[in-house]
């Protein structure tokens, strides 16, 4: 048999191995569920552990260098040199490798799992706090908002069994009144069979037994969105729109005149060049509520308002989901560009934004406020907006009441006149997907990867401390693999020097005592990570960009030179 | 008696290493985790901070070194007894002065000085002109400085209701008062800045390093109460924390496999101290609430390190004493 002695790193690469299934292991025997609503997918155990992993990958290495040498160390004492000497170099390559894995690892996988656990996590912690508003909501009476709040629940995770189930469950408290007002509420979601049918036919029958032709058809509607050939669902919305007609055409010719110049004015808004969708859908919302029978006037009313989210947000929805503190808010500041329409100069505007979160369904943020300034610092608009979303490559600003046309954002002028796209806000000259990085408090950038620290570096040269962290965390970054390299050897060094003979005599049960190695080393290797992190933050603030990047490559250089050299020394006088 | 020369001089030597090293290390964290405070470092600040890092890494690095001289007593022991005896005293020694000495070194002229140096945070950060600065109520931006006037100034304040956002042509910087304080030209006193208070997040230790240290804290911070006044109970605790390491060695004969025998005593140690630090402790002072202040809970705690103590030395001296053929030689 093959003493594995002559290749260490094949017990190294066992330890990973059993560390790695080890984690799994303990994820399938004690899950971790950050939402009691959510389901433990294999996605999250996978996630879970691998990042567990990660965080005990050098004490893994340690350990199994710790063991390799402790326990097969006598191979080595060879008379041979030049044996020693390629065993040697053997082991150096392979851990050097695992290292390079290590790095790969870290810089590829890791901050992409790290950011899905971790919005995961945020948005369970979200949809809880939804469904526990639902709940109170529904305690108190007020069915429309519990089902409001249950459908935004829904929405952070589409196809969890009991948010389904609860929905549905609200759904079929309402009645026909609260239907409707809660259907002219929300913006029209993908519905789900799972519930939709059976409950939307039930209630479109009961309208129709009731006389009640308009909600008979609007609910059998309702259920051909999903299932067009249900022919119960056909046969009501056809003998419910035959009905209905005889009233409408009973009508006299001067309110369908009239009507149907309205009707031609909305139709002009949401087709024009450039169409008005919010106008469109409050006067579409006021011919409703006058002629709720009017077939032409329902079909473009939700035309305008499956529009609205392209150019607008719901108001009462921004303020609801920013007033959660489950969400993590940012406060942001940065420098946008802009040429205005009006003007030839460019604007250069400061934005501040009090609070950003991010939710499943986009950004929104609370207290806006922006000054412009043209060339040479003359101040051109300053102005503050209580609540906005981004939508494309702009701030919208355009938030709406769904129900009340006159209650919509306007943003408070404090100087000039502010340079907004009418349908979109303020447009953006950077990546909207980077504003979260303009967070200046507390913003931790192990989530992301080198190569994005570096972009994110170039978009974050005006912001002079965080340029400066995201800078002494990609030192740290490169450093490391250096000194985990410079720890595993150093880890040898004291497995050579603890070594006993390879056959002990109660060493055998001894191997239970194994998974102690791991255990001890990680608080070990942890400690020592953590001061080789500080000891580089130290010399970069202490001693400037080039001097402090220099005398940490060189410390690391130079533990990794001294443990070598003590390594080789072990291996010899062995 | 070259061999317990030999043990007697490793402490020293571990102890001195330890208690450098670890004090430098946290000093720096202390400088690193705080860096809002200080967004330029001199290096000038480690030696102000290093009195009150070596009176935080006195019991650790004391009892680190006792365990790792330990280890080699096993090894060579030389005159048992002489040894076993050496130890202890010496670790009673560091243990029961250390503190008052340490305590002597700290200057407050220096801690005054680093508190001066953090009050003129403005000026440092007068480096940064074109980028926007943090601070606690919001932000700043400049974009030239001359002497003390700064020119094209934005402040934000976040504190505040809006408008949050004030622009000035030009601003005066004032140090006169406990924070800095910026005056427009008029002279009225235009707004003032703090430095950030939070913690930087990417340089905290994380969950695992803070949980496994922060279950010895209350121990830590226990030892240094005692130091200032309850002299009685400092000698009790610390002859139990060294009677503790020297009688947990028992573990280094469970194998001839060196290295796993000191994972187990690392594991055993460490367990105790959590027990007694994260339980005992937190139980006892429980029960005080309850009970009022009384000899025997201030006991209890004592008498669980005395426990374990007395059990390893039972098991090593009296049930399984030792034969010096029993350990690995070097």
């Amino acid at each position: 048999m093959r003493n594995p002695a002559t290749t260490p790193s094949s017990i190294i690469f066992g330890i990973l191995i059993l560390g790695f299934l080890f984690f799994v292991l303990t994820g399938l025997i004690f899950p971790e569920k950050s939402d009691m609503l959510q389901q433990m997918r294999a996605q999250e155990l996978w996630g879970n552990a691998f990042l567990r992993f990660m965080d005990v990958f050098p004490a893994l290495l340690c350990s199994g260098a710790m063991i390799a040498y402790s326990l097969f160390i006598q191979t080595y004492r060879h008379p041979n040199h030049q044996r020693v000497f390629k065993a040697v170099f053997k082991d150096i390559i392979s851990v050097l490798v695992l290292v390079l894995l290590f790095f790969i690892l870290r810089e590829t996988l890791e901050p992409g799992v790290r950011k899905n656990l971790q919005e995961k996590a945020e948005l369970s912690r979200f949809s809880t706090a939804l469904f526990n508003e639902s709940r109170k909501r529904e305690r108190e009476g007020n069915l429309v908002e519990a089902v409001n709040y249950m459908r935004l629940a829904l929405d952070t995770n589409r196809t969890n069994p009991e948010k389904i189930t609860e929905h549905a469950r609200l759904l079929a408290l309402l009645d026909d009144n609260q239907y409707l007002r809660y259907k002219a509420m929300t913006v029209p979601i993908e519905t789900l069979k799972e519930f939709d049918t059976g409950e939307l036919l039930r209630r479109a029958q009961s309208a129709f037994d009731q006389g009640n032709y308009i909600l008979a058809y609007f609910l059998g509607k309702q259920v051909l969105e999903n299932d067009s050939t249900n022919s119960r669902a056909l046969r009501i919305t056809a003998v419910a729109l035959e009905r209905d007609y005889r009233s409408i055409s009973a009508r006299t010719e001067s309110q369908a005149g009239e009507l149907a110049r309205t009707i031609q004015a909305g139709y002009r808004l949401l087709t024009d060049k450039f169409p008005d969708y919010i106008r469109a859908y409050y006067l579409f919302l006021d011919l409703y509520n006058k002629n709720p029978n009017e077939e032409s006037v329902k079909k473009y009313l939700s035309e305008a308002r499956s529009k609205l989210p392209l150019v607008s947000f719901y108001t009462q929805e921004a303020q609801f989901i920013l007033s959660f503190d489950e969400i993590k808010k940012r406060n942001i500041v940065f420098f946008n560009f802009q040429i205005p329409a009006d003007s030839k100069e460019p604007v250069r505007e400061l934005i501040s934004i009090r609070e950003l979160v991010r939710i499943v369904d986009g950004v929104f943020m609370r207290d806006i406020e922006v000054i412009g300034f043209l060339p040479g610092n003359r101040i051109q608009y300053h102005y503050n907006v209580p609540v906005g979303k981004v939508i494309g490559g702009f701030i919208n600003i355009n938030g709406i009441n769904p129900d009340n046309a006159a209650d919509r954002i306007k943003p408070a002028v404090y100087q000039g006149t502010p340079s907004l796209d009418p349908t979109a806000g303020i447009k953006l000259s950077i990546n909207p997907d980077d504003l979260e990085m303009f967070a200046i408090s507390q913003e931790s950038y192990k989530y992301e990867n080198t190569g994005n620290l570096w972009r994110l570096a170039g978009v974050m040269q005006e912001h002079a401390q965080v340029q400066d962290l995201i800078t002494v965390e990609i030192l740290i970054r490169m450093l490391e693999p250096l000194f985990i390299f410079a720890i595993v050897l150093f880890f040898s060094i004291l497995g050579i020097r603890n070594q006993v003979t390879y056959a002990t005599d109660r060493g055998r049960v001894l191997y239970l005592f194994i998974p102690l190695f791991p255990l001890v080393l990680s608080v070990f290797t942890g400690f020592l990570m953590y001061s080789h992190r500080m000891a580089s933050v130290f010399l970069y603030y202490s001693m400037g960009p080039v001097f402090g990047i220099g005398a940490a490559v060189l410390l690391n250089i130079g533990l990794i030179g001294l443990s070598l050299i003590l390594y080789t020394r072990k291996h010899f006088t062995s | 008696m070259k061999d317990t020369i030999i043990v007697i001089l490793w402490y020293c030597v571990i102890f001195i290493g330890t208690v450098i090293v670890t004090a430098f290390l946290f000093s720096i964290t202390q400088i690193g985790l705080n860096l809002p405070s200080f967004p330029v470092i001199k290096p000038g600040y480690v030696f102000a901070i290093f009195p009150q890092a070596l009176l935080q890494m006195l019991l650790p690095s004391a009892l680190f070194a006792l365990f790792v001289a330990s280890v080699r007593m096993r090894r060579k022991p030389g005159i048992r007894i002489i040894s076993y005896a050496a130890l202890a005293s010496l670790s009673m020694i560091l243990l029961l002065s250390g503190p008052a000495t340490i305590r002597t070194m700290i200057n407050p002229r220096i801690v005054e000085t680093l508190q001066t140096e953090e009050l003129s945070y403005g000026l440092r950060d007068l480096v940064y002109p074109n980028s926007i600065i943090a601070t606690r109520e919001g932000s700043f931006y400049f974009e030239e400085v001359k002497g003390s006037t700064l020119s094209s100034v934005i402040h934000i304040n976040n504190t505040g209701n809006s408008p949050r956002i004030s622009a000035y042509r030009s601003v005066s910087l004032s140090l006169a008062g406990r924070r800095p304080e910026f005056f427009s030209p008029d002279g009225k006193s235009a707004f003032s800045v703090s430095p950030r208070s939070e913690e930087v997040e990417p340089f905290k230790p994380g969950p695992t390093l803070e949980g496994i240290f922060g279950m010895l804290t209350p121990l830590g911070a226990q030892y240094l109460t005692l130091s200032t006044g309850k002299y009685e109970e400092l000698v009790i605790l610390s002859a139990l924390l060294v009677a503790l390491v020297l009688s947990s060695s028992v573990f280094l004969r469970l194998s001839r496999w060196l290295s796993a025998n000191i994972m187990f005593m690392l594991t055993i140690l460490y367990l105790l101290l959590v027990l007694y630090s994260s339980v005992a402790l937190s139980l006892v002072s429980q029960a005080r609430e309850v009970m009022g202040d009384n000899i025997l809970l201030t006991l209890i705690p004592y008498a669980l390190l005395a426990f374990f103590s007395g059990l390893f030395f039972i098991f090593d001296f009296i049930l399984f004493p030792m034969r010096r053929s029993s350990l690995p030689d070097a």
